[in-house]
């Protein structure tokens, strides 16, 4: 009996040691959907997190990192459950990731109520951008409005006359037209919402011939990407109306899919392959090396965020002093993006240079030709946020 | 709307209704002589255009035609042997959850195999491009192509079921399942056929529809809530029924969709342009539930 005891003792002592020991580490959060619909996009958040920590050597501000994962299945009930195994089983010192607007919407006050900090990456609801913005919330990724807006800009300025516009009918899908509309400053000839899960656009495709266009913009992401585009291409209106769009419509994992169908159409973005800083071609290089394509825009943006925490963490000296850890976020001066010019504004969202650019056919493949850089984009809604810090 | 622009609508409604057609007409098929609810019929769809799109990129799009039909053909047929055969004398309840299942697990063996981003889908060279039909009107070579195959596909189907020897089988035991048994006609045979028969035309659709969709994961799943809309609509068991319903279903989503616009009526209209082949069916259901073509 006596020997089972000092076992234990010992046993006991070991388990104290790991403990105290995993206390001076960072404790990361990682939430994304791993499966379901939205599994994509999920998949390359965590490529993207991989790879940016592989870079660092494991290591976040200089100390050690374990990954916590939870997979939110892109729904908002399961994230909450999820989020607070993470903060109370778990003890997260940050959590990351987050790829559709409804699960960062349900888990924004949670997380702001146990004063977490979170880096979002991917999603950025306008609600969170304005009125309901927090001082523990943070935006590495983008505003959905960014792209439509830079999309809306560079088309006024190529002088589009008559535009057409069509959208998936769904918070993001309006949202990208509008945002676009906005600042395109013209009215829309016509402008169509197709349902989700509809998979032919025929009817669509005839409406924007007759209207007698020359440009056509559209916001359809994942597998409604892959049938636009090719019946855009099959219907032959590719010789008549310039196709414009947003990043979404023909990112790395469905451009394979859409095939030549794809070459010409113009999108905006806030990452480029080509964007030339040594820190996004090291990215891109061993990226393509490890996953046989190029990065998708939430990969990049995930490995944006991971050395923002990590010049965050420099800053602060840890996680530990969470006040300290929020101002450095904020006044992350030593943080170098892979993207263009990146700040962040009064509401936690970024203010970028987002990349104009268009589908070209290469030896191997396809890439995406920088067209132009539109500058300084912010969003609409920091107004309505009434946090001050600057 | 200007005549060519109506012209282009009905066209499109037509070829999207003989799709609807070639996936439905075996589910109906099915159900009629095998009394069988088989909501894997979709993933059948998926499967062919999987094989074949896999198999025409590395060898060309005529083989890849063969691939696909034949490896589908031979899914079903093992499909049949080991699953389908049990759930016939089994209720509706046991076959949807049954074939449910399926769906689920085709869904993520395709997950598991080809991985969970879009396969691409070749064209031949020519079939890409568009022909002048008259006038200012331009239509799609390949969506022309299709609605050819399709028409064909449904004359095949027609001639098969009323002239000859095994047709006559299947129409009989679509009747009196009974009496066909007692005559001695080895019906274990006969549903596997019939069971083929639709795996061959859902089959032919995937393969067609595979570069103007998207080749995932799952794709024929949306496409057969509508074939489970024609099938309630033109009526369980009827082949007629179901051309015709399934021109009609196309015919109503193409043109509704082919008039609302964002805005009309404050968003109310594309809620009704959506929702119309749906309240067809509620309309069918209230009135007629036996179906609009049936005796």
């Amino acid at each position: 009996m006596k020997t089972t005891h000092t076992v234990l003792k010992c046993m006991l002592a070991a388990g104290l040691a790991i403990t105290s020991a995993a206390q001076a580490e960072i404790k990361l959060g990682f939430m994304a959907p791993m499966s379901g619909p939205l599994s994509i996009t999920g998949q390359d958040l965590r490529r993207g997190l991989d790879l940016a920590l592989e870079h660092l050597d494991g290591k976040l501000g200089g100390e050690t990192v374990t990954v916590v994962a939870a997979n939110d299945q892109a729904n908002p009930s399961v994230a909450t459950s999820e989020l607070s195994r993470l903060i109370e089983q778990e003890n997260i010192d940050v959590l990351m990731g987050i790829a559709a607007s409804n699960v960062a919407l349900a888990i924004a006050q949670p997380a702001t109520q146990a004063g977490l900090p979170v880096l979002y990456t991917h999603a950025g609801p306008d609600a969170l951008a304005g009125k309901q913005c927090a001082k523990n919330l943070f935006f590495i990724g983008h505003q959905n409005d960014q792209y439509g807006d830079a999309m809306g800009r560079y088309m006024k300025q190529e002088g589009v006359k008559n535009l057409y516009a069509m959208g998936l009918d769904y918070q993001a899908g309006w949202e990208m037209v509008d945002a676009a509309l906005k600042s395109y400053g013209g009215e829309a000839k016509g402008k169509v919402y197709t349902p989700m899960g509809q998979v032919d656009f025929a009817p669509e495709l005839s409406r924007v011939r007759s209207s007698g266009v020359d440009g056509l913009y559209v916001f359809y992401p994942g597998s409604a990407a892959v049938s636009f585009v090719r019946q855009f291409a099959a219907s032959g209106l590719k010789n008549q109306v310039q196709l414009y769009s947003v990043g979404a419509l023909v990112d790395p994992t469905v451009i394979s899919a859409q095939g030549d169908a794809a070459v010409g159409v113009i999108s905006a973005n806030t990452w480029n392959a080509g964007i030339e800083n040594p820190e996004n071609q090291r990215f891109l290089k061993d990226f393509v090396k490890e996953h046989g394509r190029e990065p998708t825009t939430f990969a990049a943006q995930t490995y944006d965020a991971v050395m923002y925490l990590d010049a965050a963490l420099r800053k602060a000296g840890g996680a530990k002093d969470r006040d300290a850890l929020i101002d450095a976020l904020r006044h992350n001066d030593e943080f170098k993006s892979i993207r263009g010019n990146f700040k962040l504004n009064k509401n936690h969202f970024p203010i970028q240079d987002m990349v104009i650019q268009q589908v070209e056919k290469t030896d191997g493949g396809y890439q995406q030709k920088i067209l132009a850089k539109i500058e300084g984009i912010a969003d609409n809604y920091v107004d309505q946020c009434e946090m001050k810090w600057q | 709307m200007s005549f060519a622009l109506l012209l282009e609508q009905l066209l499109n409604g037509l070829q999207f209704g003989l799709m609807l057609f070639l996936l439905s007409v075996g589910v109906t098929l099915i159900f009629g002589v095998m009394n069988l609810v088989n909501i894997s019929h979709g993933s059948l769809f998926m499967l062919a255009a999987f094989f074949t799109y896999t198999a025409g990129a590395r060898w060309g799009y005529g083989l890849g035609l063969l691939v696909g039909l034949a490896g589908t053909i031979a899914v079903a047929v093992l499909l049949e042997w080991l699953v389908i055969r049990h759930l016939y004398r089994k209720s509706h309840l046991d076959q949807v959850l049954g074939t449910f299942g399926l769906m689920l697990i085709f869904n993520e063996l395709v997950r598991i195999v080809w991985g969970s981003e879009p396969i691409f889908a070749l064209t031949p060279d020519w079939l890409s491009g568009s022909v002048q039909l008259f006038g200012t009107l331009y239509y799609p070579t390949y969506r022309l192509a299709i609605t050819g195959v399709a028409i064909i596909a449904g004359i095949a189907i027609w001639l098969l079921l009323s002239r000859t020897r095994i047709g006559m089988l299947v129409r009989a035991g679509a009747d009196k399942r009974e009496t066909v048994e007692s005559l001695g006609v080895n019906i274990n045979f006969l549903f596997a056929v019939v069971f083929v028969i639709g795996a061959v035309l859902a089959a032919l659709a995937g393969i067609m529809m595979g570069p103007l969709i998207t080749v995932e994961s799952g794709i024929g799943d949306p496409l057969l809530i509508l074939a489970l809309v024609v099938i309630v609509v033109g009526g369980a068991g009827s082949i007629k029924g179901c051309l015709a319903a399934s021109l009609l279903v196309g015919m109503i989503d193409t043109l509704s969709r082919a008039l609302v616009t964002a805005d009309f009526a404050g968003g109310a209209g594309r809620a009704l342009s959506s929702m119309s082949v749906y309240l067809l069916m509620l309309g069918v259901l209230l009135l007629r539930p036996q179906g609009l073509f049936t005796r």
